[in-house]
């Protein structure tokens, strides 16, 4: 996952780059047999140095659109660089890999890339366990939880508090929840040049975070949205009271009561609150594609992860027609719908009995920059480790 | 109606002169002075000042900023409680942020109201100008014009010249 | 600007003649000057009509830097803002005599200082026609502020600080309006007849009057400290590392009052020199002027090392680091160009020749300008590139919108400025009068010529 969107690019590892003289951005020539292209290079630290890698499914010269790339960089294609010769067992077209060579053509044409570094500087966003660790402490459970040094009383919650646990172990990366929410909370597509200038408006985002040695790192994948934080920095400094907390603990934002000051979005230490920079539009068909249950939001608004507010909606609606509380599994956040490893899981913190609840309280819970005192609703799960020192 | 009293003006330039003539005036029962000054002039406020209370203005001004505190603190709490809101984890009426517009109410309030008392009691805006004024009054000159029962305008004049007026009128 | 009149003791008839003659019809340069910065705010407008209908992006802003240039520019407004009041209320308490010529410069500085302030909170906000949610007005669905939030405490000490600056310097504007009209004729005579209010300068007038000028004068010291500490809290109350600190507040007023008489001597040299007030402006009041820019610039000194000393010995790690970032990575040199404009160059102003040169006061007012307006910088832009998480480090980059809405702003002021200096008198003739010898017939000195 290397969060360059786009463009297609060339993977190439740290050892081939400097051997090479290739720096990420250095348009570079690739030739197989079969064909030539010329993409962006992007290093990577992980890549075997032999290997060089191009994603297929980017970048169609057809599938330009000016408003969201400027400039068509032209196709390319990397089915061009293979060959038509079959595999032998299976008889298919080996369209998997090829001997290729590379050489620098002299131009530069940055990636644009989301993700500002992967060192996550020892601030412990991505957190893991080793494995003999967690099975101790699976056995004995967390260690008694540190009581809350507060000078106001502990905040209530007269009905549910929605929750999440995200867990990091489960996560590979493969952004299929972003997509979800973007889907699911019309967020709109800001393109290449705003991308690159920290203002596209995901809701959701995976990070990528290296762990362990700086040559040749593990990654780990976090899944990074609204914390819906009990003691929330971004609610406060609202003038208007466009941030306020509901009673079933979640950080909500009225788009209608926001001017646009942008306090919340600095003073929220996880750079969640996404501001509307410019009017998006929605040009036909995309305008089928709306959700008819959540606002479109105007320029000059903040706007953020919801908790999927329509959905706890309904589900409350479709709990009380049967006359009971809602239960596991009535709600299902768009992120959590779509996780294919089961990795996001939604659910009433009050309720003990709940499967978020559980992992909330699993010894493997953690909350992110916990030492802000922000007290987060969502958990993270440290992801298990096999050998670690 | 025929007029009970008489205004005599009397020009000066210069400060000790003017005080010259109003402890004459003062000494020999003239109460009801108006003097004009370009600027403030301590001797002059000293010599008048001896049979008057000090100016009202500062009631104005205690009340004005009373009410800023009050009303600072009522509008912050009550508005707070109308929807009961909370923000990040505090308390829906918290006292130390409220006490920021509570201090800046006292002070506008207190301005506003000590402006008001100053208009008021200096009796301002005047329309028409009083008939004793000169414009020489906001330069460089200095007038004294004393208001006295009908007839006794010659004595007044004569203390006023004694003490060295420039120009006595009428 | 060097050249000095032998400075002879005005009489009353003189300071209202050479007041006066301000007022007098303006040259060709002023035209020229008034014709320049007109032409530079209408860009501006242009620019800011821009930014209203295609978007806040049209600025450089992004995630992380929500605030940029535009907060910069409102608190580098808002310190200005500080020397008039100060000047007006602290040094009238003080009895400080030096004040006297040039405090209406400063006061009419410090309104249009604050009236270009007041115009970024609008600037800055996403959807500036909403803007007045934030001021507390009845409505149906009873929709109140957010007390609590820095931003409402700005919007009442602003605008309380705005109001009372104003009264402030009507107040003490009102003699010297009716000194105006006794000397004026025609329809410019009805004009200042109105804004004199009828003053006479009869004695129960001046004992209202004095007496409220002193209430107002206790009323606005408080003031004075208590709006640059509120502006101080929009980032001692977040979060962001290099914002929280309790040091804010007495660190930003003294910044105010440094960057504040900066300007009044950027404003008063050239008046002196073009209006020819040697007599009235002498060397003894730069000398003043100087050594408290000396003293605040020595005080923002200390205020800065003690930033250095508390993040080290914290032991914060995010402060640390992004401090360590602040001082050597992307911003660096906006860092050190203001550790030179604000610590090392008024230190020329120890000597007293350079306390008394106007050339090197106005450049040395003009680097602690430039500093103080980097000092804003460096506390915004790049405490929010390099805050808690890395995800979102990185740089902001000003485009041709925010450049040409801080430039018209200047626009705004100086324009503001012009006006005033050719309408109203720009020099207190009751209060200079007051401290000349009062004219004595016993005393020959003091005698008219």
């Amino acid at each position: 996952m290397t969060q360059a969107v786009w463009d297609a690019w060339v993977e190439i590892a740290t050892e081939s780059a400097a051997k090479l003289g290739i720096a990420q951005g250095d348009v570079v020539r690739v030739s197989s047999p079969h064909g030539t292209l010329e993409l962006p290079a992007y290093v990577s630290p992980t890549l075997h140095p032999q290997a060089v890698a191009i994603p297929i499914g980017h970048r169609y010269a057809a599938y330009h659109v000016p408003r969201y790339v400027a400039v068509s960089p032209g196709g390319a294609n990397p089915m061009a660089l293979l060959g038509p010769a079959a595999e032998p067992t299976s008889g298919g077209v080996a369209f998997l890999s090829v001997r290729v060579t590379l050489a620098k053509t002299g131009t530069r044409r940055p990636l644009t890339i989301l993700q500002a570094t992967h060192d996550q500087h020892q601030r412990e966003l991505a957190q893991h366990v080793d494995l003999r660790a967690a099975r101790e402490q699976a056995l004995r459970g967390k260690h008694g939880e540190e009581a809350h040094v507060s000078m106001y009383p502990e905040k209530t919650y007269p009905g549910y508090r929605w929750g999440l646990a995200i867990d990091v172990d489960a996560c590979i990366g493969c952004q299929a929840c972003a997509v979800a929410c973007q889907a699911e909370n019309n967020v709109p597509v800001v393109g290449k040049a705003q991308a690159a200038y920290g203002r596209q408006l995901h809701w959701l985002r995976i990070e990528r975070w290296a762990e362990g040695k700086a040559d040749h790192p593990t990654n780990l994948f976090v899944p990074m949205l609204c914390q819906h934080c009990e003691i929330a920095p971004c609610e406060p400094v609202c003038p208007v009271f466009a941030a306020y907390r509901t009673e079933e603990g979640l950080n909500a934002q009225v788009y209608n009561r926001c001017v646009g000051t942008r306090y919340c979005g600095n003073n929220c230490p996880y750079h969640v609150r996404r501001f509307n920079w410019f009017q998006h539009e929605f040009p036909a068909p995309l305008e089928v594609q709306l959700n008819p249950d959540v606002t479109v939001r105007q320029l000059g608004v903040m706007e953020k992860c919801t908790m999927c507010v329509q959905r706890i909606i309904a589900g409350k609606d479709h709990a009380r027609d049967e006359k009971r509380p809602v239960k596991d599994g009535d709600i299902l956040t768009a992120c959590q719908q779509t996780c294919p490893t089961r990795a996001i899981t939604f659910g009433n913190l009050k309720d003990d009995t709940s499967t978020v609840a559980t992992l909330a309280h699993s010894p493997r819970g953690y909350y992110s920059l916990e030492e802000l005192g922000t007290r987060p609703s969502v958990t993270y799960l440290k992801k298990v480790v096999r050998e670690h020192a | 109606m025929p007029a009970t009293t008489e205004t005599v003006l009397g020009v000066f330039a210069y400060v000790d002169t003017t005080v010259r003539a109003l402890e004459e005036l003062r000494a020999k029962g003239y109460h009801d002075l108006t003097v004009y000054t370009p600027v403030p002039v301590h001797e002059i406020e000293d010599v008048l000042e001896r049979d008057r209370p000090v100016s009202r203005v500062r009631l104005f001004t205690l009340i004005g900023g009373l009410t800023g505190t009050v009303s600072g603190f009522l509008l912050t709490i009550w508005s707070a409680l109308v929807w009961g809101l909370t923000t990040g984890g505090k308390p829906v009426v918290s006292i130390p942020p409220f006490v920021v517009i509570a201090f800046e109410l006292t002070i506008l309030f207190g301005g506003l109201a000590t402006l008001i008392g100053m208009v008021v009691l200096g009796r301002l805006p005047r329309l028409t100008p009083s008939p004793t004024f000169d414009p020489r009054f906001t330069n460089d000159r200095f007038g004294v014009a004393v208001h006295c029962a009908t007839g006794r305008g010659g004595s007044v004049r004569e203390i006023l010249r004694g003490a060295g007026a420039e120009e006595v009128r009428p | 600007m060097m050249s000095q009149s032998p400075p002879t003791t005005p009489t009353f008839a003189d300071v209202n003649r050479d007041v006066l003659r301000t007022l007098g019809p303006p040259g060709n340069l002023y035209f020229a000057w008034m014709c320049v910065v007109a032409l530079v705010l209408a860009w501006g407008i242009l620019a800011w009509t821009g930014q209203i209908w295609w978007g806040m992006g049209m600025a450089g802003k992004r995630v992380p830097q929500q605030w940029a240039m535009y907060i910069t520019t409102f608190v580098f407004w808002i310190g200005i803002g500080h020397a008039g009041t100060l000047i007006s209320a602290i040094l009238y308490l003080f009895r400080a005599r030096w004040r006297t010529s040039i405090y209406r410069a400063a006061e009419a500085m410090t309104i249009f200082a604050v009236l270009t302030a007041g115009l970024f909170p609008l600037i800055h906000a996403g959807r500036m026609w909403f803007a007045y949610f934030l001021l507390p007005y009845p409505n149906q669905r009873d929709l109140w502020p957010n007390f609590r939030s820095p931003l409402v405490w700005d919007v009442f000490a602003i605008s309380t600080y705005l109001t009372i600056s104003t009264v402030f310097f009507i107040v003490g504007l009102i003699p010297d309006i009716a000194a105006v009209r006794d000397a004026s004729t025609g329809w410019r005579r009805r004009i200042y007849a109105m804004l004199a209010l009828g003053w006479e300068g009869s004695d129960s007038q001046w004992r209202h009057y004095r007496r409220a000028y002193g209430l107002f004068a206790a009323l606005a010291t408080p003031l004075v400290l208590s709006v640059h500490s509120v502006v101080s809290w929009d980032f001692a109350m977040a979060l962001v590392p290099g914002w929280h600190s309790t040091l804010f507040a007495p660190f930003f007023v003294d910044g105010a009052i440094f960057s504040g008489f900066a300007m009044v001597l950027v404003l008063v040299l050239p008046m002196r020199h073009f209006f020819k007030l040697h007599a009235y402006i002498q060397e003894k009041h730069l000398d003043a002027m100087g050594k408290l820019i000396l003293v605040t610039g020595l005080v923002l000194t200390y205020f800065y090392l003690s930033e250095i000393f508390t993040t080290l010995y914290s032991g914060d790690e995010f402060d640390k680091a992004s401090l360590f970032w602040k001082v050597t990575k992307s911003y660096a040199w906006a860092l050190w160009l203001m550790y030179f404009c604000n610590c090392i160059s008024p230190l020329i102003l120890f000597w007293k020749k350079a306390r008394t040169s106007p050339v090197v006061l106005y450049v040395v007012s003009i680097l602690v300008l430039i500093g103080m307006w980097f000092e804003r910088f460096n506390i915004i832009v790049p405490s929010l590139g390099h805050a808690f998480y890395p995800w979102a480090w990185g740089i902001y980059v000003p485009t041709l919108t925010d450049t040409s809405i801080v430039i018209g702003s200047f626009a705004w002021f100086f324009l503001l400025f012009l006006g005033f200096i050719k309408v109203l008198p720009s020099l207190s003739i009751v209060e200079v009068k007051e401290t000349l010898p009062p004219p004595l017939k016993d005393r020959p000195h003091a005698s008219h010529h």
